[in-house]
């Protein structure tokens, strides 16, 4: 935890841009309606590669939240691809999948189990990210 | 040589018979034994193949027939197999039983044969001399029981053979059984991760709608509009979902229907083939695919199953979906020769690789990376159950990243017991 808090910290601590890479719409939204709710910025890629589309862009978003099985570019593949990219491998990354045993081989800042309630959601989130209408 | 030293030699010779597992050793084993055991000039090694006799081997001081075959008959080994005894050569110039022909450019002068399994010969050891010998009865009595342990060897062998090809089929069918165990343990794992998938939509909607109503809309924004809307779309993803949820638990239910044997049809007269695949080419529309092209003969009917045949479309158009990377997608229906239709469903995605075309029809099959994909390798596995069920037949035609096209024939009217029909 102090690892991921001091991280957080040498990160811009104001940020409230998060990614979301997820190939299923319906939790794309849904994920996006209810951060959205609270304050936060949200980017969406429904796959690894549009994922690193937009860290081209967008280089620092607080926070990560990464699906693990998706076409195109996996997960895994993304985390890989994040780990040497210099501009965005300091961006703390919480995985979000059902297979949550499958999850120990990419190093990250947390793991969400699918399915998740929005309270889990938004602890993980709040760790990292600061929403506009938050209290602090 | 001394008689001790000899009747040494024979045992361990016949000890590392005991223990030989293929022809090659047992043929080194007797050719350097029989003459080790006689202090002969050379040695050969004949097995008898049919009515000839195949010089196998030799251990020699000059060359004699290795890999030569004589008719039984005009040979001194063919003459020992025939007769189920041994041959004592003293002069081989002096006995009719030579054939002189083939001595002649040999260093042999005389001779001791005896046959491999006298009762039933199935092969003999020679042993020879440079010079006009004749051996002892003991000789002879070691070299007979030389050719016995080979006997006993041979035998040993043939048994040794069979049984390590019944126990290499034993171990294929375990292993396939292990990977039928596999595909299952890996069948339940994906199942409940296709099972998970749709339920976290549904909880984070249930609950934030829930937040809603408890704690008010962001500043400004009406609460009603705010609910209102968080319904809407509440609504709208519940539908997706649980249509969804329900298809996997139907084709787990059907599943475990093949597998009873009660997957049952209720055919039905003047069901219309094009209606079907239109319904579900407009479903995939609907929900926002737009790049599908249908080419459809009008009123293709039949006497079918209609629900069925709307799965079974079903299955093959998500498929194409799912792994067709998003590239347009073709559907073709029209009547075949014979009295058939014919249905394509045809993608531009990565495709199936040869060796996966057969497989991917059977019960938890999959060929896409798992890392990927989700699903549960059902999908083929009940079409292909639906459309036999008709009387029909279904194949892939496909090359890597190629795309793949699934071809569907249906006879109009299914022959008659169809299995399992209604
Ligand atoms: N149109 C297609 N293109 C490429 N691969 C396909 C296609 N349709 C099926 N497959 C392959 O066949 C496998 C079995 O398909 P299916 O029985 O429908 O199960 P599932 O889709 O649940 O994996 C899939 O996992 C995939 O590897
Ligand atoms: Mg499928």
């Amino acid at each position: 935890m102090t690892a991921t808090r001091l991280q957080t910290k040498h990160h811009t601590a104001s940020c409230n841009h998060l990614l979301l890479i997820e190939d299923e719409r319906d939790i794309r939204e849904s994920v996006r309606e209810i951060l959205e709710f609270e304050g936060f910025q949200v980017l969406e890629a429904a796959n690894g590669r549009e994922g690193l589309e937009i860290l081209k862009k967008v280089p620092n978003p607080c926070l990560i939240l990464l699906d693990l099985m998706m076409p195109v570019m996996d997960g895994w593949q993304f985390a890989q691809a994040l780990s040497n990219d210099t501009n965005s491998q300091a961006v703390p990354v919480i995985l979000v999948t059902a297979f949550a045993e499958k999850a120990n081989t990419i190093p990250c800042a947390g793991v969400l189990k699918k399915p998740y309630d929005i309270d889990h959601l938004l602890s993980h989130v709040k760790r990292h990210c600061r929403g506009e209408g938050a209290d602090q | 040589m001394k008689e001790t030293h000899s009747v040494d030699l024979l045992l361990g010779i016949v000890q590392r018979l005991s223990l030989a597992r293929d022809l090659q050793t047992i043929v080194d084993l007797v050719r350097h034994g029989a003459r080790e055991l006689t202090g002969a000039d050379g040695a050969t090694f004949i097995l008898k193949e049919q009515d000839q006799c195949y010089y196998v081997d030799e251990d020699a001081i000059g060359p004699l027939w290795k890999g030569r075959r004589f008719p039984l008959e005009a040979c001194v080994s063919g003459w020992t197999m025939l007769h189920h005894r041994s041959a004592l050569i003293e002069d081989i110039y002096d006995d009719p039983r030579v054939p002189t022909e083939a001595y002649r450019p040999t260093f042999v002068k005389s001779l001791v044969m005896v046959p491999i399994r006298t009762e039933a010969p199935i092969g003999a050891i020679g042993t020879y001399w440079a010079r006009r010998f004749r051996a002892s009865p003991r000789q002879v009595k070691l070299l007979q029981a030389l050719a016995d342990s080979t006997s006993i060897a041979l035998e040993n062998l043939t048994l040794y053979s069979d049984l390590s090809r019944s126990l290499a089929e034993t171990r294929s069918a375990r292993d396939e059984l292990a990977r039928q165990l596999h595909l299952r343990d890996e069948f339940i794992s994906i199942c409940a991760h296709e099972l998970k998938t749709p339920l976290t939509p549904l909880t984070l909607q249930i609950q934030f709608l829930h937040r809603l109503l408890l704690s008010g809309p962001p500043a400004g924004a009406p609460q009603e509009d705010a609910v209102k809307s968080g319904i809407r779309k509440f609504l709208a993803i519940s539908n997706r979902q649980i249509s969804d949820f329900s298809k996997l638990i139907d084709n787990l239910l059907d599943a475990s229907r093949i597998n009873l044997g009660h997957f049952n049809f209720s055919l039905q007269n003047d069901v219309n083939l094009s209606a079907i695949i239109r319904k579900v080419i407009a479903e995939y529309q609907a929900a926002g695919f737009n790049e599908l092209k249908a080419s459809i003969s009008e009123n293709l009917r039949g006497r079918w199953d209609p629900l069925r045949l709307e799965q079974a479309m079903r299955n093959l158009i998500s498929n194409a979906v799912k792994y067709g990377e998003k590239k347009p997608i073709e559907i073709s229906a029209a009547p075949d020769r014979d009295g058939q239709v014919r249905v394509i469903v045809k993608d531009h995605g990565f495709g199936i690789a040869k060796e996966d075309q057969e497989r991917i029809f059977n019960r938890f099959e999959r060929a896409a990376s798992m890392r990927r994909y989700g699903g549960v390798g059902l999908g083929l596995y009940i079409t292909r159950e639906i459309v036999q069920g008709l009387g029909g037949t279904i194949h892939v035609e496909s090359e890597r990243n190629q795309g793949a096209a699934f071809v569907m024939r249906l006879p109009v009217r299914p022959p008659i017991a169809t299995h399992g029909a209604a």
